[in-house]
C-alpha cells in the first residue's frame, strides 16, 4: 500500500528545474492469499540540479486498479486514511554528483524524507536518471515496511495484504525553461 | 668480624650506563606462492585466523600457508580496504573495498559474494565496518559518510546530518556503545537511537591537539586517537577528558594503532616507523625493523603476537610473549628482584641495576657473581665465584664483604636463599647456616653454621638451596640427591624417598605448593609430600640437562636449558618450545639468571635479557578447527548440515589450526566413533572416510603437541547417515501395518466365505434330509411297488427291468448326495431313470420332453427329480388331460415348465422343494429362480450356472 512519491517544493525560479505531473506509481503487494495491484498516473515530481535535489508527490486517492471497487474505499479508508493523509511523498537530495548537461544515463542513489500515512521515514532509494536534451526519465523500484509507516494491518487480513509492499515509478521530468 | 665498607651513594651507581628497550623479535612470514599485493588490512577473526585484504583480493594466512580467497563471479571488486569479522555470525566476515563494494564471507573459504541490499552498495571507498552492541552494522567511507544498517533498511550520516566530514579515515566503538568516526575536523561520535540519528563533534575546540584523526582504537576506559601531526592522545571517558598526549611528536602522521593485552599502545607512524607507547611508565620505544620500511597495517592476535606490514607485501610476526633485550654486561648468571621496580642483576663481570629501562653497572663489584638474595630486612646478599659473599644496603650504598676469614668455609657460593632470621648458602664446602642475622648492618654480627656432616647433610659440593612457602628449606647436592629440611629434620629425598633425582641445579614451587627441580641429567622432577614425577627427553623434553626454571601466574612451568626456553603443562604434560625463531643467547645458561613473579619471567643469557610475559587474551591460545568438510568432493555447510541420506557416506576433513608459535611441533589425532575405538595420530591435515555403513558418528580431533593430546581443546563434528529407507522405522512400520491390514481382509474374506459355506452345508444337508425323505416317500414306493405288480404280471421281462431301473435311481441318489453341483447331463440321466419309473405309471398320459441346445451346465443334484416329482403330485395325469413337463434352455435359464391341472384334493406340500432350490441357487449364484404360474402353465426357471465358472464349488 504504499505508494510513494512526494510535496512539490516550491522553488525559486532563478534556476532551471525541471518537473512533471504525469509520472506513474505502482505498487503490487504479493500476500499468499491474494496480490493487490493499483497504480496512479498522476506523480507530481522536479528536480533542482543546482541543488541535486528533488521533490515527489502523489495523490493517494489517484491510485487505481485494485481487485475490488471495496478495496479501493479499504484502502483509502482503512490503511491510509487518505482523508487525513491525502499525499505521499519523497523528497530529498541526490548521494551522487550528476552532471546534468551530460546525456547519459546515472544509477543513483536518493537520500530523502519519505512521507506515507503521515509518518517520515529517511531511505536512501535507488533509481535511473535518464538525462536528455530539456528532459529527465527517471525510474525507480523499492519497498515499503507498513509497520515503518504505522499501518497496521489486522491480523485477519494479514494473508491477504504484504507486510512489505514493492513500489514502481516512472517519471519523466521536463525543464521549465524550455516552454 | 665485620668489615664495614662505606661508600658515597652517588659514587655507588657508577659509569656503566645506558638506556634499553625490551622488544619483540620480528619473523618474516614468508609467502609460499605467488607475490600477494599491496596489503592494506590485516584482521584475526574469532579463532585468531589472519586475513589480509590487498589489491589484489582477500588471503588467508594460517600460520603456514596462504590462500587466496575466490571471490562469486559477480564480484568484481578487488581492492579490499576494509575488514571486519562479525561476533554476531561466528565465521562471517564482511569486507569493504575501495569502490564503495561491500561483500561478506561465510565460513570456509568460498561463498565470497557481495552484499545485495535495495538502496544499493556506497559509491565511495569503504574504510571501516564494524557492529555494535544492539546488531546494527556501521560503514565509513571515504566521500559519503557513515552508513548504518539496522537489518532493514541503509541509513545514511553526513555533513547534513551534523557529522564533522563526510571524508572518514575509520571507525571504532567506544566501551559505551557510541561509533567514533575519525576526520579532517575531528571526531563524530554516532549513535541510533530508536530510529534517531545523534551525533556530536568532539575537535580541536573540545580540546583535541589536532583536527586531523586518522585512526582511534577504544581502550578499556576510554580511546586512543591518533593524529596526523600531533602524535596520540588518550580521551578518557569518565572524565570526559584528555588524559594522556604525546610529548614532543615528531613521527609524522599515524597510520595505524593496536592495544596489545598488556596495555601498550602500538602505532605505525609515516616517519618514525613502528613505535611502542606504554601507558604505565609513558615509555615510547622505537621498535627497529632492520632494512624493511613498515607500511600501514597492524594487528595483534589472541596468540599474543603483533602482525606488521613492511614494504607493503610482507608480513612479519613477533611474539609478544618473549621479547629480548641486549645489554652488554657479560653472561647474566642471577637475577632478583629489588624494591620496586629495580632488578638486580649478577654477571660474570660484576652487579648490575635495572631500574625501568635504564641499566647501571654498581661499582666496587667486578667479580664473577653466581648468586643474589635480598633479605627481609631489603639488603642484598651477594654470592660471588671464589670472593665471597657481599652484602649492600640498596639505600645508603653501604657494602660488607664476608669470606672464609670471616668463618665462611668456602668461597664460592653457588646460590643463597632463607627466610626471616635464617639464612642458608650453598658452596663448593657445604651448606652454611647463618643465624639470626637481623639487619647486617646494624648487628654487624654474622655468625656461620657449617651444616656439613650436620643434621644429615654429607655431601661436600651443593648446588642450590631453595625456601619455599612453607618454610621448609630444600638442598639440592652434586650427585647425591636432594636433601629437605622440615622441623630440623633433613631427609634426603634420593636415598630415603627414592626421588629420582642427583645433582639439582634449581628449585621452584608452584603455585599449589608442588616443589619443581631441575637437574644435570635427570630432566625436571616434581615432589608433593610423597608423590612425584619426572619429566625427560622421552616425555619430550628438548634436553634433560636443566639449569633454571620458574612458574608463570598460569601455572606453566618455564625451563631453560642450552637447547633453550620451553614451557611446560602440568598435568597434561604439554610442552611448547618458546623462542626458537628468535636469537635467543643461551648457550652456557646459569642456574640462578631467572626470576619469576605474577608479572612475569626474566631470564638471564649472554649479553641478553629475555622477558617472558604471557600476553596471549586467553589461557592457552591453540585452536583446531575443520577448516572443510567435504561429502563426495563437495563442501556442506556443517555448521548447520548433520543428516545426510542414505549412500552420502564418503567424507574428507581438513584440519587446521591458529598456532603461530612453535606449529611444526602441533599436530592431530583423531578418532571416529561410531566406526572405531582407535585414536590415529597425523601431521597431515586431511583425513578422509570412504564408504561409512549408516549410523550415527562422532568425528573427535584433538591437538597433539609434542606426543601429548590436549583433550581440553577437542573439536568435534556429530552426524548422521541415514539407513536406507527400507530400514527405518517408518517404513517397517508402515510395511507392518499393510501386512496386518492385509491379513484382517484375507481373513474376514475367509469369515464371509466359511460362513457362506457352511450356510450352503446346512442347506444342503437339510435339502439331503428332505431329498431322501422324499425318495423314500412311501407313496412312491407304494405306487412304484403297485406298479411292479402289475409289471410283473403284464411283463416279468420288463419287470425286471423295472426293478433294475428303481434300484439304479435310488444308486444314483446316493451317490450324488454330496455333491453339491454335478453337471446337468448327470442330472438328466438321473431323471432318465425317474422318469421312466413314472411313465410305467402313468403312460402316455404323462409326456417330459428334454430339449436342450447346450448343456454345459451345472445344478444341484435332483433339482429337476424334485420339480417333476412336484408337478406329478400337484396335477391331473390322465388320459384325457396329460402333463406336459418341458425342459429346455431360455437364454440363460434352464426352464421346466408343465401345464396346470391341479388335483381336487391337493396333497400336502410342504413347498420345501421349491424353496430349498430357490435358496441353493440364491447362494451359488447372484441371479434368482424365477418361479412363475398362470392358468395354464407352472414355469420354473434355474439360472444358467455354466460350468467354467461354478465348477471350484464342489471343492
Amino acid at each position: 500500500m504504499l505508494v510513494i512519491a512526494l510535496s512539490l517544493m516550491a522553488y525559486t525560479a532563478r534556476c532551471q528545474i525541471y518537473s512533471g505531473s504525469d509520472g506513474t506509481v505502482t505498487f503490487v503487494s504479493e500476500a499468499p492469499l491474494e496480490t493487490i495491484r493499483a497504480t496512479s498516473s498522476i506523480l507530481k515530481g522536479a528536480i533542482d540540479p543546482s541543488q541535486n535535489t528533488f521533490a515527489f508527490s502523489v495523490e493517494i486517492a489517484s491510485f487505481e486498479g485494485f481487485n475490488s471497487m471495496l478495496q479501493k474505499t479499504h484502502f483509502n479508508e482503512n490503511y491510509l486514511e487518505s482523508s487525513r493523509y491525502p499525499t505521499a511523498s519523497f523528497s530529498g537530495e541526490i548521494i551522487e554528483q550528476v552532471d546534468w548537461q551530460a546525456e547519459q544515463v546515472y544509477e543513483v542513489r536518493a537520500k530523502g524524507i519519505l512521507k506515507v500515512h503521515g509518518v517520515e521515514q529517511e531511505r536512501i532509494i535507488k533509481g535511473t536518471l535518464t538525462i536528455s536534451p530539456d528532459r529527465i526519465d527517471i525510474a525507480s523500484e523499492f519497498s515499503v515496511l507498513l509497520s515503518e509507516h504505522h499501518i497496521s494491518i489486522p491480523k485477519i487480513v494479514a494473508q491477504k495484504i504484504s507486510k512489505e509492499i514493492d513500489v514502481v515509478i516512472s517519471s519523466s521530468l521536463r525543464s521549465n525553461e524550455t516552454k | 668480624m665485620k668489615r664495614l665498607l662505606t661508600a658515597g651513594v652517588l659514587a655507588l651507581f657508577l659509569p656503566v650506563c645506558f638506556c634499553l628497550a625490551q622488544v619483540p623479535y620480528f619473523i618474516d612470514q614468508e609467502f609460499d606462492h605467488q607475490p600477494i599485493q599491496s596489503i592494506h588490512v590485516i584482521k584475526m577473526d574469532h579463532r585468531g585466523m589472519i586475513w589480509l585484504g590487498t589489491d589484489d583480493g582477500l588471503y588467508r594466512y594460517d600460520g603456514d600457508k596462504y590462500q587466496e580467497v575466490v571471490a562469486h563471479p559477480t564480484l568484481t571488486s578487488k581492492e579490499i580496504t576494509a575488514i571486519y569479522a562479525d561476533y554476531q555470525e561466528e565465521g562471517l566476515l564482511w569486507l569493504g573495498y575501495g569502490d564503495g563494494t561491500i561483500a561478506t564471507l561465510g565460513s570456509g573459504l568460498s561463498g565470497l559474494k557481495p552484499w545485495l541490499i535495495e538502496e544499493g552498495s556506497p559509491k565511495a571507498k569503504i574504510t571501516g565496518i564494524l557492529r555494535d552492541s544492539s546488531g546494527m552494522l556501521w560503514i565509513a567511507t571515504y566521500g559519503e559518510g557513515l552508513y548504518l544498517h539496522n537489518g532493514v533498511h541503509l541509513y545514511n550520516f553526513n555533513v547534513d546530518d551534523g557529522l564533522a566530514d563526510d571524508q572518514i579515515y575509520s571507525l571504532a566503538l567506544s566501551p559505551s556503545g557510541e561509533v567514533w568516526v575519525a576526520t579532517d575536523h575531528g571526531v563524530s561520535i554516532c549513535s541510533w537511537w530508536e530510529g534517531t540519528k545523534r551525533i556530536r563533534n568532539l575537535d580541536i575546540d573540545a580540546g583535541l591537539p589536532d583536527e586531523i584523526v586518522y585512526r582511534i582504537q577504544a581502550a578499556d576506559q576510554g580511546m586512543w586517537l591518533g593524529f596526523h601531526n600531533e602524535g596520540f592522545c588518550f580521551y578518557d571517558l569518565p572524565s570526559q577528558t584528555i588524559s594522556v598526549k604525546s610529548k614532543d611528536w615528531s613521527q609524522g602522521a599515524i597510520l595505524d594503532m593496536a592495544q596489545d593485552p598488556n596495555g601498550s599502545l602500538w602505532m605505525v607512524t609515516e616517519s618514525g616507523g613502528l613505535l611502542k607507547f606504554d601507558p604505565e611508565d609513558s615509555s615510547q620505544v622505537q621498535i627497529p625493523l632492520g632494512e624493511f620500511q613498515i607500511s600501514e597495517p597492524l594487528c595483534i592476535d589472541h596468540e599474543g603476537n603483533i602482525w606488521v606490514v613492511v614494504d607493503q607485501r610482507k608480513l612479519l610476526r613477533a611474539s609478544l610473549n618473549l621479547q629480548i633485550q641486549s645489554l652488554e654486561v657479560g653472561d647474566v648468571q642471577a637475577i632478583i628482584r629489588g624494591a620496586s621496580d629495580i632488578f638486580w642483576i649478577g654477571t660474570a663481570n660484576g652487579l648490575y641495576s635495572m631500574d625501568k629501562m635504564v641499566v647501571r653497572k654498581i661499582k666496587g663489584f667486578d667479580r664473577n657473581i653466581l648468586s643474589l638474595y635480598r633479605d627481609p630486612y631489603g639488603a642484598l646478599w651477594v654470592g660471588t665465584f671464589g670472593d665471597g659473599i657481599f652484602c649492600l644496603d640498596p639505600d645508603s650504598g653501604r657494602k660488607l664483604r664476608l669470606t672464609e676469614q670471616d668463618g665462611l668455609t668456602n668461597g664460592s657460593i653457588f646460590s643463597i636463599d632463607g627466610y626471616a632470621d635464617r639464612i642458608w648458602l650453598a658452596t663448593l664446602g657445604g651448606i652454611v647456616e647463618i643465624h639470626n642475622v637481623g639487619d647486617v648492618f646494624r648487628s654487624g654480627n654474622i655468625d656461620f653454621i657449617n651444616l656439613q656432616n650436620q643434621k644429615g647433610l654429607d655431601a661436600n659440593f651443593f648446588m642450590s638451596v631453595f625456601v619455599d612457602s612453607r618454610d621448609r628449606v630444600w638442598f639440592g647436592t652434586d650427585g647425591q640427591g636432594v636433601n629437605v629440611l622440615e622441623d630440623e629434620v633433613v631427609t634426603n629425598l634420593l636415598y630415603e624417598g627414592d626421588l629420582p633425582i642427583r645433582t639439582v641445579y634449581c628449585f621452584a614451587e608452584d603455585t599449589t605448593g608442588r616443589i619443581w627441580m631441575g637437574s644435570a641429567q635427570d630432566g625436571l622432577v616434581w615432589y608433593e609430600d610423597t608423590l612425584y614425577g619426572q619429566y625427560i627427553m622421552d616425555n619430550n623434553l628438548t634436553s634433560s640437562v636443566i639449569s633454571s626454571i620458574a612458574v608463570d601466574p598460569s601455572g606453566d612451568v618455564i625451563l631453560v636449558h642450552e637447547a633453550g626456553i620451553e614451557k611446560l603443562n602440568h598435568p597434561t604434560g604439554a610442552i611448547q618450545s618458546m623462542g626458537t625463531d628468535i636469537p635467543l643467547q643461551l648457550e652456557e645458561p646459569a642456574m640462578n639468571a631467572i626470576y619469576g613473579d605474577e608479572e612475569g619471567i626474566l631470564i638471564g643469557g649472554s649479553n641478553q635479557l629475555i622477558s617472558y610475559r604471557h600476553a596471549g587474551l586467553e589461557g592457552s591460545n591453540l585452536h583446531i578447527f575443520f577448516d572443510d568438510i567435504l561429502l563426495f568432493n563437495n563442501s556442506i555447510d556443517f555448521q548447520h548440515q548433520s543428516h545426510f541420506a542414505y549412500g552420502e557416506n564418503f567424507l574428507d576433513f581438513y584440519l587446521n589450526k591458529v598456532c603461530y608459535v612453535d606449529r611444526e611441533n602441533v599436530s592431530y589425532t583423531y578418532k571416529l566413533e561410531g566406526l572405531d575405538d582407535t585414536w590415529r595420530q597425523t601431521q597431515n591435515e586431511h583425513v578422509s572416510f570412504s564408504n561409512l555403513a549408516p549410523g550415527s558418528y562422532i568425528m573427535k580431533v584433538r591437538p597433539v603437541m609434542g606426543d601429548v593430546p590436549l583433550s581440553s581443546k577437542e573439536i568435534t563434528y556429530a552426524f548422521l547417515i541415514k539407513k536406507p529407507f527400507w530400514q527405518r522405522m517408518w517404513f517397517l512400520i508402515l510395511a507392518g501395518a499393510v501386512v496386518f491390514g492385509l491379513m484382517v481382509l484375507y481373513q474376514k474374506y475367509r469369515e464371509a466365505r466359511i460362513s457362506k459355506m457352511a450356510l450352503i452345508e446346512r442347506d444342503r444337508i437339510e435339502a439331503r434330509y428332505e431329498i431322501l425323505k422324499a425318495q423314500i416317500n412311501p407313496h412312491f414306493l407304494f405306487n412304484s411297488f403297485n406298479n411292479l405288480a402289475n409289471v410283473v404280471e403284464e411283463d416279468p421281462k420288463e419287470a425286471v427291468q423295472y426293478i433294475e431301473k428303481l434300484s439304479d435311481y435310488y444308486r444314483t441318489i446316493i451317490q450324488y448326495r454330496d455333491h453339491r453341483l454335478i453337471p446337468l447331463e448327470e442330472e438328466l440321466n438321473l431323471i432318465r431313470d425317474f422318469i421312466y419309473l413314472l411313465k410305467r405309471r402313468f403312460g402316455k398320459n404323462l409326456r417330459v420332453e428334454i430339449n436342450l441346445t447346450r448343456t454345459s451346465m451345472l445344478i444341484p443334484p435332483l433339482t429337476l427329480q424334485i420339480l417333476i416329482e412336484n408337478a406329478v403330485k400337484h396335477n391331473i395325469i390322465a388320459t384325457k388331460k396329460p402333463l406336459h413337463i418341458k425342459i429346455k434352455d431360455v437364454d440363460d435359464y434352464l426352464v421346466i415348465s408343465n401345464n396346470v391341472q391341479p388335483k381336487k384334493t391337493q396333497e400336502p406340500s410342504t413347498r420345501f422343494g421349491l424353496e430349498s432350490i430357490n435358496h441353493w441357487f440364491e447362494l451359488v449364484s447372484n441371479k434368482k429362480v424365477i418361479i412363475s404360474r398362470n392358468e395354464k402353465e407352472f414355469i420354473v426357471k434355474l439360472p444358467w450356472l455354466a460350468i467354467d465358472k461354478y465348477e471350484g464349488i464342489n471343492r
